[in-house]
């Protein structure tokens, strides 16, 4: 049966969530990130609004740039916690069309609506009972792409921001991805976009797509295969609910750039402590270490290393990092972030269980198939059948 | 009604049913104890709907009648009395009782509003010790499930067939068997009994060593000691088929003695992962090693004298279940079969107690790469 996922992007979702609350804001440039201090301020920009958007700004931008392109902008703080609380509700209006349900950030989410349209409708119906649910529900916008799997949904909602709604027919994957430049799709960043360009003379996804899989296996390696595969519109991961981080970082920019060993050293045995414990909450051990640092020049550099043996105390991790950044760091350069993360993580035990499969999924499940027979015993076969069951 | 009793009559009638007595209920009536008095006794009922018991002691019955009352409060009366003769008088719903110079007064509920105790009609039953049955469920009672989402794997199973009666319990990663020799009986049967029920079956029994008799029919069961019954209602819902997982073939044996077993497995529990209450079996020709770690706390390692012939092996299992086990176990040692490290393993004595089988099946967990 042919997948059908969406992928739903709230619409500049702080800034939006600023507006909301405080409608004098509309209309006006909204850039939400850390405190400008008249130009001197030294964080990013976390999301700024479409009309902030038309000075130049956009998130990840330093907020010093930003003061710059748009100085008579609304510098606001951001409040975390209310757009937790608005994202919640957005989630739940997701999880009211369909349970399987992949929260990718505060403001995205992945749906798989496959066998749904029974209930809801057509594609185009559903994509647009969900932004007049979420706009109901929590008065924000929300871009919803739709197709066949997550990278196609993912980049058709980008493509009519904001409020838009991108539907791409299933078997017209490669074709809807062929004209788009190579960045689009997840795996390319600067560097691989480099190589292809340089080795292959590909510019767009189509281009890249028509490589054969050997010769880009040959160039990328394992990554070869995996963009062959993403660029001809193929994928299929899954939309699992069951989202599990895949490292723990932490990382710190400092108000003044420095290269003092001792202060780079003592923020790295802070930043190594809290993750550390964050490792611990959620029972995790990881054997790869990355160090970043970002220097004045906003050159960033990560370096990694991987343990035979899992450094579980925040001291081990620090002692792993500190070597890393002893090895690496540029002692006469400042730097302006350093940060420190753990992954690959550690499988963790498992309890095995008597009656196969066991755990308190299958129980679930188990009532939710008895529930189901009673129905049916109630009221007849055809009373609850699955979605996908359904004749269409 | 008009009755005088002894103190100690009542406060030990009482006590033998006070533990059904729900602490809260929205039924206000089953806060209370029915007493009814008829001839030359008195009868003591208490129900939760679930479990009910009924006791009968002798007394100076003058007017014979029934009545309700709070349970509790009764029960904490009794208790600071004297041990002296006491009286206790009736009108309507007011109960007065009199001991000596204290004076009561209670308002009960009319009996027509508490619930009728079950009558078990057909007449199924089972005698066995009390103190075999006591020992059967102490045995097993710990691994019947406590998850509300299972309601069949929360219940203690009964199956009796021919002279055997067995007693399992399961939470789907431990399960628990004592098969007992008893008097034979025709018909094969099966009873799933609530928890609850036992605990106080349990209670009842006490240090007794008397029979005990089991009547039942499909909806309860019935517990018979002397002049107290316990009736509990069954559980609906089909219990598994437990024998069909229980690897009787594993025959890899480890032999360890029960005490250092056990004081091993609590010492090394102390770093057990904190998820999963896991510890590490590595068992070798000859000895059993157990180790636990908690990243950024510590680790532990104890090495314990076994004897065992068959390949090397690393297996992980919750101490906590192990433990239950062992602390069930009554022989000096004791055997753990196996057949591979994410197999079921089985956990006997090496000696059994009198005609009695008793088997604890233990699932691992799957230790981390």
């Amino acid at each position: 049966m042919e997948r059908l996922i969406a992928h739903v992007d709230m619409d500049c979702f702080y800034a939006a969530v600023e507006v909301l609350d405080n409608p004098g804001l509309a209309g006006r440039p909204v850039i939400v990130g850390s405190d400008p201090k008249g130009g001197k301020g030294r964080g990013v920009v976390s999301a700024s609004s479409y009309e902030a958007r038309k000075f130049g700004v956009h998130s990840a931008m330093p907020i010093s740039q930003a003061f710059r392109l748009c100085p008579n902008g609304v510098f606001l703080p951001g409040r975390m916690q209310r757009y937790g609380e608005v994202s919640q509700q957005v989630m739940e209006v997701l999880l009211s069309f369909s349970p399987q349900m992949q929260q990718i950030s505060v403001d995205e989410a992945f749906l798989d609506l496959t066998g749904c349209q029974r209930i809801f409708g057509s594609a185009e119906q559903m994509g647009k009972r969900i932004k007049q649910a979420i706009k109901q529900q929590t008065g924000l916008s929300a871009s919803v792409g739709m197709g066949s799997n997550k990278l196609i949904a993912k980049i058709a909602s980008d493509l009519k921001k904001p409020d838009g709604l991108v539907i791409v027919p299933a078997g017209r994957e490669a074709e809807f991805l062929s004209p788009l430049p190579l960045r689009k799709l997840w795996g390319i960043g600067p560097k691989t976009e480099q190589r292809i360009k340089s080795s292959f003379k590909a510019e767009t996804i189509g281009q890249l797509a028509a490589i054969p899989e050997n010769l880009l296996t040959k160039e990328l390696g394992l990554m070869g295969e995996y963009l062959h595969q993403r660029a001809n519109g193929v994928d299929d991961d899954p939309v699992c609910d069951g989202h599990e981080a895949k490292s723990i970082g932490r990382e710190n920019t400092f108000d003044e750039d420095t290269a003092d060993k001792e202060v780079l050293l003592s923020t790295l045995l802070s930043l190594c402590d809290d993750v550390a414990g964050s490792l611990r909450d959620s029972q995790s051990q990881g054997r790869t270490i990355t160090l970043k640092l970002r220097y004045s020049n906003f050159e960033t550099h990560t370096y990694s290393r991987t343990h035979s043996k899992l450094p579980a105390a925040a001291g081990e991790i620090f002692q792993a990092a500190k070597r890393l950044f002893l090895d690496n760091w540029r002692p006469k350069d400042a730097i302006r972030l350093i940060g420190i993360s753990v992954s690959n993580f550690d499988e963790k035990p498992e309890q095995m269980g008597l009656f196969s499969g066991d755990g308190a999924q299958s129980a679930k499940t188990e009532n939710l198939e008895k529930a189901v027979d009673r129905v049916r015993k109630k009221l007849g076969k055809g009373a609850i059948v699955r979605c996908g069951a359904m004749e269409r | 009604m008009k009755i005088s009793i002894s103190q100690d009559k009542i406060l030990s009638s009482l006590q033998s049913i006070i533990g059904v007595v729900p602490t809260k209920s929205t039924f206000p009536v089953l806060a209370n104890v029915l007493l009814e008095a008829t001839k030359d006794k008195i009868k003591f009922s208490a129900t939760d709907l679930e479990v009910a018991i009924v006791t009968e002691t002798e007394a100076k019955v003058t007017n014979p009648g029934a009545i309700t009352i709070p349970a509790r409060q009764f029960f904490e009366i009794i208790k600071q009395l004297p041990s002296l003769p006491l009286d206790i008088e009736v009108n309507e719903n007011k109960i007065a009782i009199k001991c000596d110079k204290s004076r009561f007064n209670l308002i009960g509920i009319p009996k027509d509003e508490f619930p009728k105790i079950p009558e078990i009609k057909k007449d199924k039953q089972i005698k066995l010790p009390a103190s075999l049955l006591q020992s059967a469920i102490k045995k097993t009672l710990f691994a019947a499930a406590n998850d509300s989402s299972r309601p069949a794997l929360c219940g203690v199973l009964f199956q009796v067939n021919g002279d055997k009666l067995r007693v399992v319990t399961t939470d789907g990663r431990r399960l628990a068997l004592m098969e007992s020799l008893i008097s034979p009986v025709s018909q094969k049967s099966e009873l799933l009994i609530p928890p609850k029920g036992l605990n106080l079956v349990n209670k009842m029994i006490g240090s007794s060593d008397q029979e005990i008799i089991l009547k039942f029919d499909e909806n309860y069961s019935q517990f018979i000691l002397g002049n107290t019954q316990l009736f509990a209602r069954h559980i609906e819902g089909v219990y598994p088929e437990y024998d069909k997982f229980i690897p009787w073939s594993n025959d890899k044996i480890v032999t360890v003695n029960t005490e250092i077993f056990a004081a091993g497995v609590r010492r090394v529990s102390v770093f057990s992962d904190t998820f999963t209450s896991m510890i590490k079996l590595n068992i070798k020709a000859d000895s059993l090693d157990l180790s636990s770690r908690t990243a950024d706390i510590g680790e532990a390692f104890e090495s314990l004298a076994a004897k065992y012939g068959g390949e090397e092996m690393e297996i992980g299992y919750n101490a906590n279940y192990l433990l239950d086990i062992i602390k069930n176990v009554e022989s000096d040692e004791l055997n753990i079969y196996l057949s591979a490290p994410l197999a079921a393993a089985i956990v006997r004595p090496s000696q059994e107690k009198d005609d009695n089988k008793l088997v604890y099946l233990i699932m691992p967990i799957r230790l981390p790469e």
